[in-house]
């Protein structure tokens, strides 16, 4: 069984409209608009509400996969506390992505612009990504990149941390190396722009009883304060909202009413602090990069993962992941009532999310390749379904729900045909488990 | 669950797990419910009031309630005046913690403190038995200062001690010292089913079921029946019958007080697998051995 | 091998509950069967001894056809523990279970072993503080092998009359079934009061009210005050915790009716009379209803705090992940009977913070994600995670002892939620249990990939 890809993406510079101004850059030209002709404020904030979500997407996604390849047999016995921590940060800063995708979520509600669950996923020389989206295990050169990603202005460092200025230099001539020799961009320009843009937009923009769409953090954070999940009515709301998530991302302002938490800049900077150099001992597991399910072009591609269990397992991930992003747009469009399957979908939402988990820890245990070397892992290919649309009618969105559980069923079936018992106890509770939910999904289907 | 044939004496844990040939899994104690408010099947609370020697606690509180005979003056003080004394500390931990919260008024914040559960409380404390920790014991009469003491722990479980004090032998039955016989059930409902209606915060679900024959609905969200409700079978669509507080005990679609103190056993169904097993049906019919079996 | 000694005997299990049933025949055994991990256990029939009552001779251990909690006549079957005795006959021996044979080799026989029961009820003493009100069955020390009842006797009950708290039973040792036994049959769950006044015998229907009360008349209101007390207006620091817990007239004044049962607790103890010296032991039983819900477990129980009291607070090494499991699953297994969406809000510890401490009356969870199903299903796939060996995130959200008082949105959301204590605040585990799942989560646990060969297929 082959996942279907879709054709080669368009570039955003296919878009109409969308024509980079030259010179246009970080500081210089912020005056000077991004799009020629240019977009009204109303469409221009949704136009960056969707670079922040596929940002965040994006981010999440491989801060994730750079977590799971951690770990393994190659770390010695004295660094594996370490590795572990190393892990549990990561995975925090990948929640705590989440968090920020679904505040922007709440903000795109808020202005009345469409929900996107879509992700930066193509080689795309841009002003606004960070780096080129690439899903590869920790190194030294990756950690860079996540750390200039983070970081705070340059301007500010060079006021407040002069030496932390001196100190990212050769990170930020790392990361480039690790980016083609392109420079990354902050994450936290995209939200210095929106915190402008807010101020070009009228009141009436903001709609008064989006509430009633909004993600509350009761509902999402896990009851953890640490994720940002904020709503907004008005632009004031919304400008603290983008304060906030740059803020935990950047750890710019010093904030005494908050517990001491360190952003992701520190974070990550921490790790790449203690991170070997010259592969001095090995943290992560040799797992691909960018790996990909198409057995078609193995010839030319080092990356596909050709182990025939491995491959199911990384088949199974994609279908769970691409449930797990359906859930979430059902889960974040509805209007929230007690009597909807709202709290249904955001236990699904967060279902599929230990799934995920389970089963990339299953899949870097397993080979990469049908013939070859055996220190060479799978992992999760994270690769994205030919539609993230959702069907307009109510009924139909439980019915396309169905079909990922009925997906979902047929690589079940196939893999308890080769795996061994342990994990095929495992797959057989998540066959009863994705039947009862397929009984509730019936029920919202023939009411 | 296979039952050992040979156990250490000094593997406890094993002895603790042991259910006994015949021994179905409700005799074991891993399905008595212990977060006693009051509980079910006894009150755990119950086994912490003669923890210090000389001293009797409240099972659900830090007062001191009485004294064991004692020449004590210290001990002694602790209940002949005319205020009442709480334990607040024993061996430096903490029995009382804050609660805080917001409270109905807008920008107030609660500012109030509670005595500790004492199996949590406690925990640390039990490997110091035989020896004297220091408690401190304050009064509700704020004029009167704090009283400190060294008391003697106990042993919690039945051990046979040498004459220097030192365990020879420990069994895993809870010492005699800490209770007697109508101890542990004292606290509970009277009768028990007294605890199966107007429960306002239902704390024992696995025993003692509240939602069941849950199914989707035709939205897809739960519905079931109260376990309390009377002729469940026949409501379609089902709904559940709140046993809330404010509502008159005389619903007449519960289960009376009376119809529990009466007929429970007819009334009450068992839940199997979330739903009603069928009341008095059977499956199979098996002839029964000649010879009384009780 | 003969033995030359018994050094020391001992009661096993030490902790047994009984349940209360009305039939004459007891409960079977049966297991726990556990074929998808995160759904339903099964019960499955399991070795059941038959006993003759007669003699207490074990005629067969057989296992039953089904599980049956009902004989033929609907009535409860009750849960009738056995206790065995175990002795070590080495100074550095293991415990065995002690049989006839062993007993033979010391030229002793089974009328050298003899067993009391000392069972009680204080539930009216515990309201009234009256030590007349405690009711004692005891049956003294006995050698033989009748049945004997245990009658429970009371100062302030009528002449002649008692509460039977059950049966217990010497069971004789056979050639077929060697071991040493004792079994405590429990009662039958009746209610029992005082005797109810002609006048208010028919209700205004004219129908006889309390049948099964007016049969069971036992306590003398002329001699005790149990059916005048009153909770209210005594010193709160006396009452129990909750207080009015016993049957009342439902006025403001909840005077008890003066209801009793015939669950119990108390001791069965043993002596072993040898040669040169006596040996003794004793273990605790307790008489309870039913479990209703036979196929799970509480989340918090009685083995839970003996865990605790035995090996303390902390974990030392790597945390058994079928421990995890289960109290995981213990917690599923209370979500899926309870209603969530009621106790979050319209009853529950809501309505008792708001009650006890005048916390802002406020919904626990997200009103609109509590549905008993959606939160069923959130239990569940953190159950399923276990099973794939991987650790879902949730020991951060767990309720510390020391926090119970926390009641804030976030405190009160921790785990387990919904629930009361036994201090009367939001319900936390025993620390060992924190502490038992928080160093699993710290663990990064890994599958180790297996040797089984797998089939080649091709794509």
């Amino acid at each position: 069984m082959q996942w279907v890809l879709p054709s080669r993406p368009k570039k955003k510079s296919d878009y109409f409209a969308f024509k980079p101004t030259r010179g246009w850059k970080e500081k210089e030209d912020k005056e000077k608009p991004l799009h020629n002709p240019p977009l009204s404020p109303h469409d221009e904030a949704i136009f960056f509400l969707h670079i922040a979500s596929e940002v965040e997407h994006a981010l999440m996604v491989q801060y994730l996969y750079a977590a799971f390849s951690l770990g393994g047999a190659q770390v010695p016995p004295d660094k594996k506390e370490l590795v572990n921590e190393w892990r549990k940060t990561i995975l925090g800063i990948a929640r705590e992505e989440m968090g920020h995708l679904i505040t922007v979520q709440n903000m795109l509600h808020a202005i009345g612009g469409p929900l996107t669950f879509q992700r930066e996923d193509f080689p795309f020389d841009s002003q606004l990504y960070p780096f080129n989206f690439s899903l590869e295990k920790l190194t030294k050169k990756s950690l860079a990149k996540y750390v200039v990603a983070e970081m705070p202005s340059e301007d500010f460092l060079k006021a407040q941390l002069p030496e932390l200025l001196r100190e990212i230099q050769p990170i930020k001539e790392l990361a480039k190396k690790g980016n083609k020799r392109k420079n990354i961009n902050r994450v936290g320009v995209i939200y210095e722009k929106l915190i402008d843009l807010m101020d070009s937009l009228d009141p009436a923009d903001f709609l008064g009883d989006s509430g009633s769409f909004q993600s509350s953090h009761a509902a999402w954070g896990t009851n953890d304060s640490r994720i940002l999940i904020m709503t907004a009515t008005n632009k004031s709301e919304a400008k603290k909202a983008f304060g906030e998530i740059s803020e935990q991302g950047e750890g710019e302002t010093i904030r005494i009413d908050k517990p001491a938490s360190p952003s992701h800049f520190e974070r990550f900077l921490n790790i790449y602090r203690s991170f070997p150099e010259n592969n001095h001992w090995k943290p992560s597991k040799k797992v691909p990069t960018n790996p990909s399910t198409n057995l078609s072009t193995q010839q030319a591609d080092d990356s596909v993962i050709s182990d025939p269990e491995a491959l199911l397992w990384a088949q199974l991930s994609n279908q769970r992941y691409r449930m797990i992003l359906l859930y979430l747009s059902h889960g974040l469009q509805l209007e929230i009532k007690p009597d909807s399957l709202y709290g249904q979908l955001v236990s699904w939402s967060f279902g599929e999310m230990y799934n995920l988990r389970s089963i990339s820890d299953i899949l870097t245990t397993l080979p990469q390749l049908k013939a070859g070397p055996k220190d060479r892992f799978a992992a999760s290919p994270f690769e994205l379904p030919y539609s993230l649309n959702l069907p307009a009618r109510e009924v139909n969105k439980w019915r396309s729900h169905r079909d990922q559980l009925l997906n979902s069923k047929i690589i079940i079936e196939e893999l308890l045909e080769y795996t061994d018992e342990v994990h095929s106890v495992y797959l057989k509770a998540l066959r009863n488990s994705d039947r009862q939910a397929l009984e509730i999904i019936n029920a919202a289907i023939n009411k | 669950m296979k039952n050992p044939k040979s156990i250490e004496p000094k593997n406890l844990t094993a002895q603790l797990h042991y259910r006994g040939a015949g021994n179905p899994p409700g005799t074991h104690p891993s399905t008595a419910i212990s977060n006693s408010f009051p509980g079910l099947e006894a009150d755990f609370r119950n086994v912490w009031t003669h923890i210090f020697e000389g001293i009797v606690f409240h099972e659900a509180s830090n007062l001191v309630i009485a004294v064991e005979e004692t020449e004590d003056a210290k001990i002694n003080r602790l209940v002949n005046s005319k205020a009442q004394y709480f334990l607040t500390k024993a061996d430096g931990k903490f029995m009382v913690v804050p609660v805080s919260g917001p409270s109905g008024r807008p920008k107030v914040p609660i500012h109030d403190s509670m005595p500790l559960e004492w199996s949590n409380a406690l925990a640390e404390i039990l490997p110091k038995a035989g020896q004297f920790v220091s408690c401190k014991f304050q009064s509700n009469d704020t004029r009167r200062k704090p009283i400190t003491i060294k008391l003697k722990v106990r042993h919690f479980f039945d051990v046979d001690l040498d004459s220097t004090g030192k365990i020879l032998n420990t069994r895993a039955v809870i010492s005699r010292h800490l209770l007697q016989p109508g101890d542990l059930t004292q606290s509970l409902c009277s009768p028990w089913q007294n605890d199966y209606r107007e429960c306002g915060c239902f704390y024992w679900a696995a025993s003692r079921p509240d939602y069941v024959n849950v199914e989707p609905d035709i939205e897809g969200k739960s519905s079931g029946n109260n376990w309390l409700e009377k002729d469940k079978k026949k409501k379609s669509p089902k709904s559940y019958i709140s046993d809330s507080q404010d509502e008159a005990s005389a619903n007449p679609q519960l289960i009376s007080y009376q119809d529990l103190f009466k007929s429970w056993e007819e009334k009450l169904s068992f839940i199997i697998e979330g739903k009603e097993e069928g009341l008095g049906k059977r499956k199979k019919t098996t002839k029964r051995k000649k010879g009384n079996n009780s | 091998m003969r033995i030359k000694d018994i050094i020391e005997i001992r009661i096993l299990p030490a902790f047994a509950i009984g349940r209360l049933g009305s039939s004459p025949e007891p409960m079977d055994n049966y297991e726990w069967d556990l074929p998808d991990p995160v759904g339903y256990r099964k019960l499955v029939p399991a070795e059941t001894f038959l006993i003759d009552t007669g003699t207490g001779r074990i005629l067969s251990q057989k296992k039953p056809a089904d599980v049956r909690f009902r004989d033929a006549k609907n009535r409860i079957r009750p849960v009738s523990p056995f206790l065995e005795l175990w002795a070590r006959f080495e100074k550095r021996g293991p415990l065995t279970p002690l049989t006839i044979q062993h007993l033979k080799d010391l030229g002793l026989n089974t009328t050298s072993l003899n067993w009391r029961a000392v069972l009680g009820n204080n539930k009216a003493f515990r309201r009234t503080r009256d030590p007349n009100d405690k009711i004692l069955g005891d049956t003294g020390f006995f050698n033989d092998f009748a049945r004997k009842p245990v009658k429970g006797l009371c100062n302030n009950f009528m002449k002649g009359k008692n509460i039977p708290f059950g049966f217990v039973q010497y069971i004789k040792p056979t050639i077929s079934f060697p071991q040493i036994r004792f079994r405590f049959t429990p009662a039958a769950g009746f209610v029992y009061g005082p005797p109810i006044p002609k006048e208010l015998q028919h209700d205004s229907g004219g129908r006889i009210i309390s049948q099964v009360l007016i049969r069971k008349a036992v306590y003398d209101s002329n001699k005790g005050k149990w059916n005048h007390h009153s909770d209210m207006g005594r010193d709160p620091s006396l009452l129990t915790a909750p207080d009015t817990t016993y049957a009342n007239d439902s006025t403001k004044n909840a005077r008890s009716l003066g209801y009793l049962d015939d669950g119990c607790d108390g001791i069965v103890e043993v002596e072993l009379r040898m040669k040169n010296k006596k040996l003794s032991t004793f273990s605790r039983i307790v008489a309870g209803p039913p479990t209703f819900a036979p196929d799970g477990a509480p989340i918090r129980t009685f083995a839970d705090e003996l865990e605790q009291a035995l090996h303390g607070p902390e974990i030392s090494g790597h945390p058994d992940m079928e421990e995890v499991k289960d109290i995981i699953r213990r917690a599923l297994e209370t979500v899926r009977l309870m209603n969530t969406s009621i106790m979050n809000f319209e009853d529950g510890m809501a309505y008792m913070d708001n009650l006890g401490y005048s916390r802002a009356l406020e919904p626990i969870m997200d009103q609109n994600v509590v549905d008993n199903l959606a939160i069923r299903s959130r239990h569940e796939l953190v159950l399923l995670s276990l099973e794939s060996g991987s650790l879902a995130w949730f020991a951060r959200i767990l309720r510390d002892y020391d926090k119970v008082g926390d009641l804030s949105d976030e405190g009160r959301r921790r785990m387990p939620a919904l629930m009361r204590g036994a201090d009367g605040s939001h319900l936390a585990l025993t620390r060992r249990m924190v502490n038992k799942i928080r160093n699993a989560a710290d663990l990064f646990l890994q599958h180790q990939p297996s040797a089984v060969k797998k089939r080649n297929k091709t794509t």
